[in-house]
């Protein structure tokens, strides 16, 4: 059994522990929110925070998550209420909407280091891959976020 | 915002409505809507619903989206028509996701699909009448209930209101009158500068959902006692399974069933982790087949071959393009132009539920092409249409042309027969390109004779490529067979903006096993990267600027100089570049827009920094700017995939089938990007595919700019240069 | 004497030519550990990781960062983690670059001589001020170190070469030096 934090919520799961934390989420604990787009950390889609650090789940053996904290897409607000999540909505940001969960996180994870991040220092940060382009907007709604623009 | 689809399939089995589409007056236009009394199975009387719209006695309206919403924005842009027509209230509309039914049939081409970018052009007269129609019968209820005349009343926020007065009522209240009342012949439309949302931004409705991890796409559609299923099939055209090993797979936890594929294997298991896991330790092996002896070099041979020799089939001959070209001389100028195969690679990889038991075939699927799944499934399960039902996820996470195909769907079909149970199938990334069925490599042969001043009086064009228009629109396969020319592949190229005395385009069906089909841009894209090259450099042969040749090209379209006008000004064209940097153009007339794109480059060796684009858009008319300008800045991006990437084969499979082969560009190296509409006036013309048609010449010209060199085929990477963050 | 005098100075000819020749002789199969792949990806003297068996630049944009282990936002504990991966991401405890005092590379992807290399070894100003025996130590126990020895399967699947010694033999080798007076090569 490993058991681990989920947005504030304690859990035991009983499965083989190489399973990808990703999966987990998805299927044993149904949150649903965080997506699988390349099983190879490459795309960024299914980013989390494992104890506040930005983790890409497929990636993330079930096993290494005992007694951690872990924060999905579902626990960044209870209502939309994050600074990002009001930027996005704001700057319109997603279109199909896939890698926008895993996008945000990243995005998150870098504000909570770096409140107000420069254009270089975004670039570096956000390498998750959107087939749709909104990287423009992405660039946007994180300055919005990041300045407190109407927040 | 979506509510449950199964208490709408109730509603609309009461109504006995269910797969045999809607009664039809006679009076009113095919596939419009209409209205049907009360349910007899419900306890609450007096709702309204036609196949677009339902309005409950609690003034709840719901409006039934038949387009996919893939990122496009267009269950938004729709249901703001239908909103506005009718005069609901925006803020408390509900949006449902439509099922298969011939009341959702795109009405230019009789068939529930979405893709082309034809989505608003092919709807908009039909909803905005069906909002008329239905704001005039309740307009009329409310009269009659009033004893006024009904040009007293109009109807807002989901309220028929008597001009000059307090008095009004909701449309709940009203609905079971209407619902009786005899549909006009010819509601009158409100007419533009009535509209208030049409023409503005509008908050997208999908928006909120995606931000917080709510929107649910396919794969993540749950229906009770599913299994979930991993896939393996012949990654090469034409390939075999040959061998796996079962009892492995079956020993492993959670494995419930190994079932066997027409040309692959699947596991199914309680959870998809457990059957992926299973699924690789079987070690599915296969033979090649067929397609076997097929790698990029003999691929590239065919190609060559073609080009040279054909055979050809003429679509266009006008006035003597072959004999001016075969004086030869100085003045004519010939160059070839290569796009590589792509995959669609949707961040969503395909997936599909499915429920099949004797009776009945239930599909879950984030489908672009729900009337193409039916038909595929009809013939795969031997079922009558009544009997099957393919829903759609509220959203697709991308489409780009792939989920047009029913491929994905069948093959969950066929799982759930096999098992006896509700199945997910989700391909993995490796399965999900390996499978794809691409946008096909196209080689393009161009050639003019320049006159004396320059200008290209004759111009000829070869273009190589195997189908895009079979897969998705199986009907074609007689133009095909009699003509060989797929209308497709002809975009951009058999009607182009520019106008030339003499013209002639031939074109050549490739034959290949590698499964090809239609991807955003179509055939623009291909066809564009070889026009907007070979235009640049006649325009350096004649020593004329890019702007100022295309502009000497385009005197007799107004719109297009309008568009080609704005976008200099706007991209600065004429303004100094420093060192190593460039500026590009490029200009189409695609999916009934103009576009013309500005790039402006830094080159330093090898690496190539995309500093800014800037777009001028004339698509007749902008029904929401918001959701356009994301359309075209998102559509660049993707243009730089298409100069970034491409897949290769190898004993005819692909190479690139995960993200860290198949690259795809990043934030750090996207350009700024500055977009303006102009309203030309004309038609309404596609916005979805458009900018990702002109990102790719538009590129080679300004690295020819910035660099001296000119490159002829993308991705750029073959030219040893690489996109650097900006 | 005189030719007393001379084979005596023969004789410490040879002694040194041949103490040299060992030195050369010693360290030599330590040097090809430590300029292997597995090792020099991360000893770089590049703001960027290296991958794969061609050293090719990381994938996906990844950076050094300031502290070695990614640039704000996208460390390398973002996809790395204690253990291999059954993808083929690879991992180990404390996943980063070497910082750039220990990079083994005289400019990016070419590895120092054996002589320079040696010298930078134990050259504590750079090797995080380990004494030989410390050297020792570290080589044994670092996490980083050993799973040069069992990198796991790269996303291809093909299991990642190790360096020409095994572990083992290569800690012998390094402590045979050690014992030999860490004797670099000229």
């Amino acid at each position: 059994m490993i058991s681990f934090t989920v947005n504030g919520k304690l859990h035991e799961v009983d499965v083989e522990p190489d399973t990808p934390l990703l999966w987990v989420l998805r299927e044993q604990l149904g949150l649903t929110g965080t997506k699988f787009g390349c099983g190879i950390a490459a795309c960024g889609a299914c980013t989390v925070h494992v104890g506040g650090s930005a983790v890409r789940s497929c990636s993330f053996a079930v096993s290494a998550a005992q007694g951690l904290d872990i924060t999905t897409i579902e626990g960044l607000s209870a209502d939309r209420s994050h600074p990002l999540q009001k930027a996005w909505i704001a700057e319109q940001v997603p279109q199909c909407g896939y890698c926008q969960s895993g996008m945000i996180m990243a995005a998150a994870a870098l504000l909570a280091s770096v409140p107000e991040p420069s254009d270089e220092q975004i670039g570096q940060a956000i390498t998750n891959i959107c087939r749709c382009g909104t990287y423009y907007r992405v660039k946007r709604a994180i300055r919005r976020a990041a300045t407190g623009v109407g927040s | 915002m979506h509510t449950d689809q199964l208490t709408r399939r109730e509603l609309l089995k009461a109504g006995g409505l269910v797969g045999g589409g809607f009664l039809l007056s006679a009076a009113w236009p095919v596939h419009a809507a209409t209205l049907v009394g009360p349910s007899a199975g419900r306890a609450a009387s007096g709702y309204w619903v036609t196949s677009w719209v339902r309005i409950t006695p609690d003034n709840v309206v719901t409006l039934i989206i038949s387009q996919a919403e893939m990122g496009q924005g267009i269950s938004t842009t729709l249901a703001a028509l239908l909103a506005d027509e009718l005069g609901a209230d925006w803020h408390s509309v509900k949006l449902e996701t439509a099922p298969y039914d011939k009341a959702y049939e795109n009405p230019k081409r009789n068939w529930m699909f979405t893709g082309n970018s034809e989505s608003t052009q092919s709807f908009y007269d039909q909803i905005t009448k069906m909002g008329a129609t239905a704001r005039y019968m309740l307009i009329e209820a409310a009269a009659k209930r009033w004893r006024v005349a009904p040009e007293r009343c109009h109807t807002q926020n989901s309220h028929v209101r008597l001009s000059g007065s307090s008095r009004r009522l909701t449309f709940g209240a009203l609905a079971a009158a209407a619902a009786r009342l005899t549909p006009p012949a010819a509601a009158p439309v409100k007419g533009r500068a009535a509209l208030k949302l049409i023409g503005r931004a509008v908050p997208r409705v999908d928006v909120p959902e995606k931000v917080d991890g709510s929107a649910r796409f396919g794969i993540d559609i749950q229906q009770p006692g599913m299994l979930l299923a991993a896939v393996r099939c012949a990654p090469a055209a034409g390939g075999q399974l040959k061998h796996y090993d079962e009892a492995l797979a079956r020993s492993r936890p959670g494995v419930k069933a190994v079932v066997r594929l027409p040309d692959g294997v699947a596991v199914v298991a309680d959870t998809w982790w457990r059957a992926r896991a299973a699924l690789l330790a079987m070690n599915p092996q296969f033979e090649a087949g067929a397609g076997g002896s097929i790698d990029q070099a003999s691929l590239m041979d065919q190609y060559s071959s073609a080009l040279e020799h054909g055979p050809f089939s003429t679509v266009v001959n006008e006035g003597d393009a072959q004999a001016l070209l075969n004086t030869g001389g100085a003045a004519v100028i010939s160059a070839d132009y290569r796009n590589p195969f792509q995959a669609h690679a949707t961040m969503e990889p395909m997936n599909c539920v499915a429920r099949v038991t004797p009776e009945r075939c239930e599909i879950w699927a984030p489908t672009q092409g729900q009337e193409l799944a039916l038909f595929a499934l009809k013939s795969a399960l031997g079922m009558q249409a009544e009997k099957i039902s393919v829903l759609r996820s509220d959203y697709l996470g991308g489409g780009f042309g792939r989920r047009l195909l029913p491929d994905f769907v069948v093959q969950a079909a066929l799982i759930s027969k096999a098992v006896g149970a509700t199945v997910k199938v989700i391909w993995d990334r490796e399965e999900d390109i390996s499978r794809d069925s691409y946008r096909p490599a196209s080689f393009v042969r161009l050639t003019a004779a320049l006159d004396g001043q320059g200008m290209p009086g004759a111009l000829a064009a070869r273009v190589v490529s195997p189908t895009i228009l079979l897969p998705v629109f199986p009907t074609v396969q007689p133009v095909l067979d009699k003509t060989g020319v797929d209308p497709s592949c002809m975009e951009g190229m058999a009607e182009m903006p520019y106008r030339f005395k003499h013209r002639r385009v031939d074109f050549h069906l490739l034959k290949t096993p590698i499964r090809t089909s239609v991807m955003r841009t179509t055939g623009y894209g291909p066809n564009t990267f070889a026009l907007e090259s070979f235009v640049d450099e006649l325009a350096a042969a004649a020593r004329i600027d890019p702007v100022e040749y295309r502009r000497r090209l385009l005197t007799h379209d107004p719109r297009a100089l309008q568009v080609l006008e704005r976008a200099a000004q706007l991209g600065n064209w004429g303004a100094p570049a420093g060192k190593g940097a460039g500026r590009g153009v490029a200009f189409s007339f695609a999916f009934g827009s103009y576009l013309c794109q500005v790039m402006d480059v830094e080159v330093a060796g090898d690496a190539v920094k995309v500093k800014r684009v800037a777009t001028v858009v004339d698509c007749g008319r902008v029904l929401d700017p918001g959701i356009a300008a994301a359309g075209i800045e998102g559509g660049t991006v993707f243009g730089l995939a298409y100069a970034k990437s491409r897949i290769t084969f190898q004993r005819g499979a692909a190479v690139e089938t995960n993200f860290h082969r198949y690259d795809m560009p990043y934030l750090a190296e996207t350009p700024d990007l500055v977009t303006e509409f102009i309203e030309g006036g004309g038609e309404l013309g596609g916005v979805g595919e458009l900018s990702p048609v002109t990102v790719p010449p538009v590129l080679a010209n300004a690295i020819f700019a910035a660099s001296g060199r000119r490159i002829r085929s993308m991705p750029i990477a073959e030219h040893g240069l690489h996109l650097a963050p900006t | 004497m005189t030719w007393q005098i001379s084979l005596r100075a023969l004789l410490l000819v040879t002694m040194i030519y041949s103490s040299l020749a060992d030195a050369q002789a010693s360290f030599e199969p330590i040097a090809r550990v430590l300029t292997h792949p597995r090792c020099l990806n991360c000893h770089t003297v590049t703001n960027y990781p290296r991958q794969g068996d061609d050293r090719h630049a990381h994938l996906f944009l990844v950076a050094r960062g300031l502290d070695d282990r990614g640039a704000v936002g996208n460390r390398c504990g973002e996809c790395h983690q204690g253990l291999n991966q059954g993808n083929g991401v690879p991992g180990a405890s404390n996943w980063r670059l070497a910082p750039l005092g220990m990079a083994w590379e005289s400019q990016p992807g070419v590895a120092l001589s054996d002589a320079a290399l040696c010298r930078r070894l134990l050259d504590q100003s750079r090797n995080g001020n380990r004494s030989l025996g410390q050297l020792a130590q570290h080589l044994e126990t670092e996490a980083l170190v050993r799973w040069a020895w069992a990198p796991g399967k790269n996303l291809d699947g093909k299991v990642r070469e190790s360096p020409p010694l095994g572990r083992e033999q290569f800690l012998q080798a390094f402590r045979a030096w050690q014992a030999a007076g860490a004797p670099c090569p000229r």
